[in-house]
């Protein structure tokens, strides 16, 4: 019998315990409007596809900084014409022609855009350098952006 | 002699109470547990929804502390019914640069009478002449337009392949934008 009564206390605390927590959910329930949750989730959801949208359009305008930079390093080079590629977001390949007053002036500019950057290619086709003065060169460079 | 059995009644009364209590027990014990299962059930419940009301509260303010940029996120597309204005300032870009400016094509991977909110492209192929500044100006420029744009296959040369510097560039160059297919009118483009 005193196991019986030592019970019970147990049994009216767990019993008045549940009412009270469904008490709250029932009052959580009318306070929270669920239609308007998925109305806010889907407006914030279409915002970022949106932006995501948006950021992969511009993440392709860097021609102007790529050629500003190549001019930067050409030193006594006269560059006549530049084709950039941008072909993946990640790799930036550009194509430059010009004329150097001497070999020693285009290995000089070869070496300063291989410094552009440790993932930077730059292709110089061995045939160019068979003159000596007033070398018309073409070196196609090709750099794994970060 | 003579023996009494007045105890048996005694002991059979004692069993049955005995078991009487042991059930009761028993039965207290269950409905204990199950009430204290039922209770500790509920307070997940409550827990999950405090955690969804904070979810919901953090979800609010950020719709609401991000409105006015989400607002602005459509201006960076061309709308279709305004594709016109976006022709015309590629066009004031030969002006502001300097070069002389020519839109060799335009068109749009939009079909006519795509439904309100369809998302595509105009595509434009610009090309320009000018000074070494007006060229790289435009390309600056038309980089930087305030429509969600990108540029590819530049091509720039100069017509003096002298030692000299050159002193006319040509430009080429394809120009890529959001279009976004508008409520007001669909796109016959």
């Amino acid at each position: 019998m005193i196991g019986v009564g030592s019970l019970f206390p147990a049994y009216i605390f767990a019993v008045l315990e549940e009412h009270s927590h469904l008490d709250q959910v029932a009052a959580f329930q009318k306070t929270v409007d669920a239609s308007s949750i998925t109305t806010t989730q889907k407006e914030l959801s279409q915002s970022a596809s949106t932006l995501d949208t948006i950021s992969k359009t511009l993440e392709s305008d860097l021609f102007y900084s790529t050629i500003r930079a190549v001019v930067a390093l050409k030193g006594n080079v006269t560059l006549t014409s530049f084709a950039v590629e941008h072909p993946t977001t990640k790799v930036m390949s550009i194509i430059i022609s010009g004329i150097a007053p001497t070999r020693a002036d285009l290995l000089s500019f070869k070496s300063r855009l291989q410094g552009i950057s440790n993932k930077a290619t730059v292709d110089l086709p061995l045939s160019t350098l068979a003159q000596d003065i007033h070398v018309t060169f073409s070196i196609q460079v090709t750099e794994v952006l970060p | 002699m003579k023996h009494t059995h007045s105890h048996i009644p005694l002991l059979i009364f004692a069993i049955v109470v005995t078991l009487v209590v042991g059930a009761l027990y028993g039965y207290m014990f269950q409905m204990t547990e199950v009430s204290v299962s039922h209770a500790s059930l509920a307070r997940d419940i409550v827990v999950g929804e405090e955690n969804g009301q904070a979810q919901s509260k953090s979800l609010s303010t950020l719709a609401d502390a991000t409105s006015a940029d989400r607002a602005r996120l459509n201006s960076f597309f061309v709308s279709s019914d305004t594709a016109v204005n976006f022709i015309t300032n590629l066009e004031s870009l030969g002006t502001q640069s300097g070069s002389v400016l020519s839109i060799a094509s335009i068109d749009t991977d939009v079909s006519a009478g795509a439904a309100p909110g369809i998302i595509g492209h105009i595509h434009a192929h610009l090309s320009a002449h000018g000074s070494w500044a007006s060229v790289m100006r435009l390309l600056d420029f038309t980089e930087n337009m305030p429509y969600a744009t990108s540029v590819s296959h530049v091509q720039l040369s100069s017509n003096n392949s002298s030692i000299k510097s050159a002193s006319l560039w040509s430009i080429t160059f394809d120009v890529q934008s959001l279009l976004i297919v508008s409520a007001a009118s669909s796109t016959t483009m």
